[in-house]
């Protein structure tokens, strides 16, 4: 065997190690880039700030981000392929969703590229800050992440009187969010029955208001409305709305906090049970 | 009585019978379920509630407003085609719908009707003032019909591309979505608020145009023969265009834009008036509000998770039918 | 008797001088022929008349300005005929021939359903009536339109070619229904081309040309020779055959 070919073994062994190798032995990603919004703010709770080179420009929303703060200073993307590429990236992450004409190009140019699917329930959100905390090398933290989680989260069983009480959820324009969503989980986890998803109907989809009223709901959940005029938020303020919910309590949550399933989806559960809590004195 | 008289009024108060019909028909037609029971609330008895509440603040706003944007179309319909004597003219195939239409999403989603809630169907009447004056300019008077539909297509493309453009620049993230339902419009949780901003300007156009039905007959001999039967015919345009402008503008402010009815509704009535354009006219607002009240119901009655928008349906029925008007209509294109 | 009359008319239309300081008048029981060639100015002075028609100059109607007579008012005595009269919707017969009426209101009118009668009877419209308009003959919808202006039962009656392209047998009968209106107390004005008519039906005949009033008088003193060539730029025959005087054209000058 010639030094030359054993050098070639050992540098194809070398190779095969990173490759295939524990995430421990190969170097850690340094120029992250994200083009989702949820991987967005699930790196902002993971990784090293100077790991991170770029995040879609979703993360910046007030409305849609529960990450602003952590976002300013790094570069945010319309998520072209153009704009990707001069970062020289070693590590994308991307949503089921993300452009898949993107996508290919940046495969094409040997970018790695992780696609992270949705999170819609708790166990997904685990699975998910596990997973993307592998991906950038930082095992460790993903685990510290879930402990954190778990503690923000009230505690699961008796947290109300059976029968559970009914929450409606009311998005813009009439939608709800039934069975499989990760606001359905949201609404289980912090002691109620989901409204939408006793009436039947699985995923996000309009809810009539004449059903919302005719079935007398005990919490009404609703986003914050837009600052901007919208008929969305008209129908918020509908007089039949107003009247049946006179009494009853009514909590508005960001949509950050359950648009994607991050550690601030606990947050949204913990004011929930709290805003019941209060309510029910 | 004369014939044709005896079957004006049996026309008048078939109509009249139906649109109760309908618009009973309407408060009763919904995914929950309301019945009779629950109106016990009106007469005093025990109420059950949350029915007495889904009646009177959604069912209710609903069929008033079903019943008056309908009859707004089949009137202010049957009198611009008195006025341009020409039978495919309507609110929605001239461009006036699209233009209140334009007009009114201006005053939303700048926020103009957030701080003044009248300036929602002062904006859709403003829309519609421009568009009636715009088609004069461009198809005024004995035109042809292809003229008229031209001018039409223009103001309608253009009112429509505009709103796209408002919508798109609007910060509302729900912009794309809320589109539909000002082009193709929609009854869908209307409350009495909507029904006291488009009302009162809606009656006031509806006097002035039913006011119109003596200078419409005369205008069937043309426009010389109707000012020498004493008929002052620029303030017969005026009351066109407000009463007009009054009625649909308001009702697409409040409804968005729904099309064909006016073309429609006096199509298949005229025969019942002896093509009277003055007989026409309220004969027209029984019927457009009869034909919108129940697209409205069949719309409710549809197994669609998502209610579909009122004006696929009038389209449905009003596309064809304008077509076959265009093929009967041929010779007078050339 | 009421008189209609203008002094010093004068239209402008687009920069274009029409009627140029026309005097003339007209009373009930006259029937007066307007002649003159093409673009003379007949249906603007007819229009005026009518007013229909912006103007300076004077127009009276018993010594009243026209412009000052309310237009219901004016439209009760002025019954308009106009060239190119149309029937826009297939109504019946007697209900476009009821229009006429619409200067009288719908309340008041106790002549209404008599004059619409006579009316229908005096243009041998009765068996008719019931018909929409739009599926008549060409004499048949001109009988009904002048039918409509009698209904109205005006004092004075301008009718704008009424008589063109009519068959020779609804021309005479157009011609003797507007002549038997004159005879009864109105005042008809009637635009003709056709010289021969104006000369059988009309006892005064006003010929435009270029604008103003070339001619006014008895038919003799108007179709002169002189008149014919100066005015028309042609020569024709004259002549009386059974009492009935005809003029012919014969030949371009």
């Amino acid at each position: 065997m010639t030094f030359r070919r054993a050098a070639d073994i050992g540098a194809a062994a070398l190779a095969a190690l990173v490759f295939f190798g524990s995430p421990a032995w190969a170097a850690k990603p340094a120029r992250i880039v994200s083009l989702n919004l949820c991987t967005d703010q699930l790196l902002l709770s993971l990784a090293p700030r100077e790991n991170i080179a770029a995040l879609s420009f979703l993360v910046a929303d007030p409305i849609s981000s529960a990450y602003t703060a952590e976002a300013r200073g790094i570069k945010l993307l319309r998520g072209q392929a153009e704009e990707i590429l001069p970062l020289k990236p070693d590590l994308v992450f991307a949503g089921l969703f993300t452009t898949p004409a993107t996508i290919r190009i940046l495969k094409r140019f040997g970018i790695p590229v992780v696609t992270v699917q949705a999170a819609t329930n708790f166990a997904t959100i685990e699975r998910n800050i596990n997973l993307v905390a592998r991906a950038i090398g930082f095992p460790e933290r993903g685990k510290k992440l879930i402990e954190k989680l778990r503690e923000t989260l009230p505690p699961e069983s008796g947290t109300h009187a059976k029968p559970r009480p009914i929450a409606a959820l009311l998005w813009a324009n009439g939608f709800s969010s039934g069975r499989g969503t990760l606001s359905h989980a949201v609404i289980e986890r912090a002691g109620f029955r989901n409204l939408a998803s006793l009436l039947g109907q699985p995923g996000t989809h309009v809810l009539p208001m004449e059903r919302l009223v005719e079935q007398g709901p005990d919490i009404l959940v609703i986003g914050h409305p837009s600052p901007y005029p919208s008929l969305a938020n008209k129908l918020l303020l509908h007089p039949a709305l107003r009247a049946a919910f006179k009494a009853k309590p009514r909590i508005a949550i960001g949509d950050g906090l359950w648009l994607c399933g991050t550690p601030a989806t606990a947050r949204a559960v913990r004011l929930l049970s709290d805003k019941w809590k209060e309510a029910s004195k | 009585m004369t014939s044709s008289k005896r079957r004006y009024v049996l026309g008048i108060s078939g109509l009249t019978t139906l649109a109760v019909f309908a618009f009973c028909v309407s408060l009763f037609v919904g995914p929950a379920a309301v019945g009779l029971s629950d109106l016990a609330g009106f007469f005093g008895s025990a109420p059950s509630e949350t029915g007495w509440l889904i009646f009177s603040e959604i069912r209710l706003p609903r069929a008033i407003l079903g019943f008056a944007v309908g009859a707004t179309l089949g009137l202010s319909g049957a009198a611009l085609q008195g006025y341009l004597r020409n039978p495919l003219a309507e609110p929605g195939i001239i461009g006036v719908t699209a233009s209140a239409a334009l007009f009114a999403v201006i005053a939303f989603y700048t926020g103009l009707a957030a701080s003044f809630a009248l300036a929602l169907p002062i904006g859709g009447i403003l829309g519609a003032v421009a568009a009636v004056m715009l088609i004069q300019i461009l198809a005024g008077r004995d035109s042809s019909v292809l003229t008229l539909i031209l001018a039409g297509v223009a103001v309608t493309s253009f009112a429509g591309a505009m709103t796209s453009l408002a919508l798109n620049l609007s910060p509302n993230p729900f912009a794309a979505y809320e589109v539909i339902f000002w082009m193709l419009g929609s009854l869908a949780d209307r409350s009495f608020e909507h029904v006291w901003l488009a009302v009162p300007f809606i009656a006031v156009g509806w006097l002035m145009l039913l006011t119109l039905g003596n200078a419409l007959n005369a205008l069937t001999l043309g426009e010389d023969e109707a000012a020498s039967l004493g008929f002052n015919l620029s303030r017969i345009r005026l009351r066109l265009v407000l009463g007009t402008a009054l009625s649909v503008g308001a009702a697409t402010a409040v409804s968005g834009a729904i099309g064909f009815v006016g073309l429609v509704v006096p199509h298949l009535l005229r025969p019942l008036v002896g093509h009277s354009p003055k007989l026409l006219l309220p004969v027209s607002a029984l019927g457009g509000g009869i034909l919108v009240l129940s697209a409205d119901i069949i719309v409710r009655l549809l197994p669609f998770e998502r209610e579909i928008k009122l004006g696929v349906l009038t389209a449905m029925i009003g596309a064809p039918f304008f077509l076959i008007l265009l093929l009967k209509h041929r010779r007078n294109l050339l | 008797m009421t008189q209609l009359a203008t002094t010093g008319l004068t239209v402008s239309l687009g920069g274009h001088e029409i009627l140029r300081d026309v005097s003339c008048s007209f009373e009930t029981g006259e029937f007066v022929a307007l002649i003159g060639p093409n673009g003379a100015g007949k249906s603007t002075l007819l229009k005026s008349l009518a007013g229909l028609q912006d103007y300076s100059g004077q127009i009276t109607l018993d010594r009243q300005s026209l412009g000052l007579i309310e237009r219901r008012e004016r439209a009760r005595t002025i019954g308009y005929l106009g060239q190119s009269g149309q029937a826009h919707w297939p109504i019946s017969v007697e209900a476009l021939v009821s229009l006429g009426r619409l200067p009288f209101g719908d309340e008041n009118d106790q002549n209404g359903a008599a004059a619409i009668e006579t009316a229908l009877a005096d243009c041998d419209l009765l068996p008719l009536r019931h018909r929409a308009v739009t599926a008549l003959s060409g004499g048949e919808r001109a009988r009904v339109l002048l039918a409509r202006v009698l209904a109205g039962q005006p004092k004075i009656l301008l009718a704008d070619e009424p008589v063109a392209g009519l068959d020779p047998t609804h021309q005479l009968d157009v011609m003797t229904t507007l002549h038997d209106k004159a005879a009864g107390g109105a005042a008809v004005i009637v635009v003709l081309h056709d010289l021969s008519l104006a000369v059988r039906f009309a006892e005064r005949i006003i010929l435009l040309h270029n604008g103003v009033v070339a001619a006014n008088g008895t038919p003799d003193d108007v179709i002169t020779p002189e008149n014919l060539a100066d005015c028309y730029g042609i020569e024709a025959k004259q002549g009386l055959v059974d009492g009935i005087p005809y003029v012919l054209p014969a030949s371009r000058i």
